[in-house]
């Protein structure tokens, strides 16, 4: 099984900034309507132009959207917030080094939604 | 048990592999494969009978119209209606229930009524009568399901609440419940209810014989028992056919057209407006026979069978609880289950790794999956062409998940 090796395992099972977070400057839950599954994504940005100063993430989802979400989040720390609004599908798709099926890519670039989402607001209201 | 190999060499798509394995497949509740005769018989009708029916006096319209026309007797006596005059054809199950919907439903409900349904109903016996009650303002009631997947008193809650309609699943496609029709019916009946059925997951493993279910409509898919896709047949009972307005307007339902009214059909035409699905319908008439041919009865048997086995296997495995009724006897071949740690998505892609195809999801029961606090549940069904092999491989590779997933 690619799909399950070594790295994105660990990142399902010991996830990066698992968490509600204190105080998050935006969050946003954001469902995957194909299986039901739900993302909380927080974040605290500082600055300006604004940087993403703290990220995490909580999900009933599975270990494609757990280890994506996880990866994402420290991806995105300490970036300034227009860079990583650049940050596209197929970055994301990378990191699973080609490993999935079309039915699978939705939950991999379900916690780049929510990112996405939730940026667009704190940007337009910072 | 039926002699697997010989079936199974009848369903061309079986010998292959997937992801380098033998195929197992065990996702026939969502669709069946098809045997060689059934894709044999599209291809033969398109080589040598197609035309467009009841409109053309010419030799190969003639031959289309009764080979259309006989498939409608022979769904007719597969269960036991008692005129070809009942069998309506649709796209599936789904337009079947809209059908009953938009033209028994419109006709005869009004605010003051109730619709009976019950909270274990496939999305295409609960959002077409959504929809028409914010049109028309009745009330939705449902029945409730118990912790071990049995209906939570049925009887009193149609004596209760006394629906103008009762419409339920004959077998629920999770909880793989066999539904107690027959005596539900009769009460229903007895309140002055007019019954559909949603027959979708039965008609595949069961003879069903709309008399004695005591049934008014009942709808099924051709797709889920051995047929093409975009056949489906939705029996009514003649007198109630003939009452209702039709359902879509077009060629073929009418009688007499001028350019301010229209008279039409009798039924089941006045039904099956426009050009229905010809070739599929003659492939539907294929599966029949070769259900016929095999038998309903070995075929029941063979998949109580391999239920009972699955059952017992599935349970002993830890961490994985199986919805629905323990008792094989009432457990129609679908097993929803859940693994402790896994979600199901990821059990069905490392599944698929080993060849062995199930689904994941909600299986468009999301009320179902809410009442039972879930959010997905990986289900395995059974046709006649399965074994108690490919049983066991489904037990060594959720193991195997376990394994890989660390749970
Ligand atoms: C119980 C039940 N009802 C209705 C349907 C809908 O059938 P179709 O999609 O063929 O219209 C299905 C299958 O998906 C089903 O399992």
């Amino acid at each position: 099984m690619d799909l399950y090796r070594e790295e994105i395992l660990e990142h399902a099972k010991n996830p990066k900034n698992w968490g509600e977070m204190e105080n998050p400057t935006v969050k946003v839950q954001t469902p995957n309507p194909l299986c039901g599954d739900v993302i909380d994504l927080f974040l605290k940005l500082e600055g300006d132009p604004p940087k993403i100063t703290e990220a995490s993430f909580k999900t009933n989802g599975c270990v494609v959207s757990v280890a994506s979400s996880s990866m994402l989040t420290e991806a995105i720390k300490g970036k300034k917030a227009s860079n990583v609004l650049k940050l596209g599908e197929d970055d994301v798709l990378s990191w699973f080094g080609g490993t999935l099926t079309s039915s699978r890519r939705d939950c991999a670039l379900l916690p780049l939604k929510a990112l996405k989402e939730i940026l667009g607001k704190a940007i337009i209201v910072g | 048990m039926l002699n697997a190999d010989k079936i199974r060499k009848d369903f061309p798509i079986l010998s292959q592999n997937v992801n380098g394995k033998p195929l197992v497949y065990l996702d026939s509740a969502a669709t069946s494969q098809k045997p060689a005769v059934v894709i044999g018989e599209l291809s033969r009708y398109y080589s040598k009978d197609n035309a467009n029916i009841h409109r053309g006096v010419h030799t190969l319209a003639e031959r289309a119209t009764a080979l259309f026309e006989g498939v409608r007797e022979k769904t007719a006596k597969f269960i036991s209606a008692s005129s070809p005059k009942e069998i309506v054809f649709t796209q599936g199950t789904t337009e079947a229930i809209n059908l009953v919907a938009y033209s028994w439903g419109k006709a005869n409900l009004t605010s003051k009524d109730t619709v009976l349904l019950t909270i274990m109903e496939h999305h295409s016996n609960l959002v077409p009568w959504q929809l028409l009650s914010k049109e028309l303002g009745f009330k939705l009631e449902f029945i409730m399901v118990t912790e071990d997947g049995y209906l939570e008193n049925p009887e009193e809650t149609i004596r209760k609440v006394k629906p103008k309609l009762l419409a339920f699943v004959h077998v629920s496609n999770v909880l793989g419940t066999i539904n107690p029709v027959k005596k539900l019916s009769k009460v229903a009946h007895k309140v002055g209810a007019t019954v559909l059925i949603d027959g979708a997951q039965a008609v595949s493993h069961t003879s069903v014989n709309v008399q004695s279910l005591g049934a008014d409509f009942y709808a099924f898919s051709a797709h889920k028992m051995l047929g093409p896709t975009g056949v489906g047949v939705l029996y009514g009972r003649r007198d109630l056919l003939e009452s209702m307005p039709p359902f879509m307007g077009g060629g073929e339902m009418i009688r007499e057209v001028s350019l301010d009214k229209s008279t039409y059909k009798d039924s089941p035409h006045k039904f099956e407006a426009g050009t229905p699905n010809i070739g599929g319908v003659a492939g539907f008439g294929a599966a029949l026979d070769y259900i016929s041919g095999v038998g309903m009865d070995g075929i029941k048997t063979h998949t109580e069978e391999l239920t009972a086995y699955a059952l017992d296997s599935l349970s002993k495995i830890d961490g994985l609880r199986i919805y629905g009724p323990r008792n094989p006897e009432d457990h129609g071949p679908v097993i929803a289950f859940t693994v402790e740690g896994i979600h199901p998505h990821d059990l069905a892609t490392v599944l698929d790794g080993e060849g062995i195809a199930i689904r994941s999801g909600n299986h468009c029961t999301m009320p179902l999956h809410k009442h039972f606090d879930l959010v997905a549940t990986a289900r395995a069904s059974f046709a006649l062409y399965n074994t108690k092999e490919e049983v066991d491989k489904l037990a060594e590779a959720v193991l195997e998940a376990k394994k890989v997933l660390g749970a």
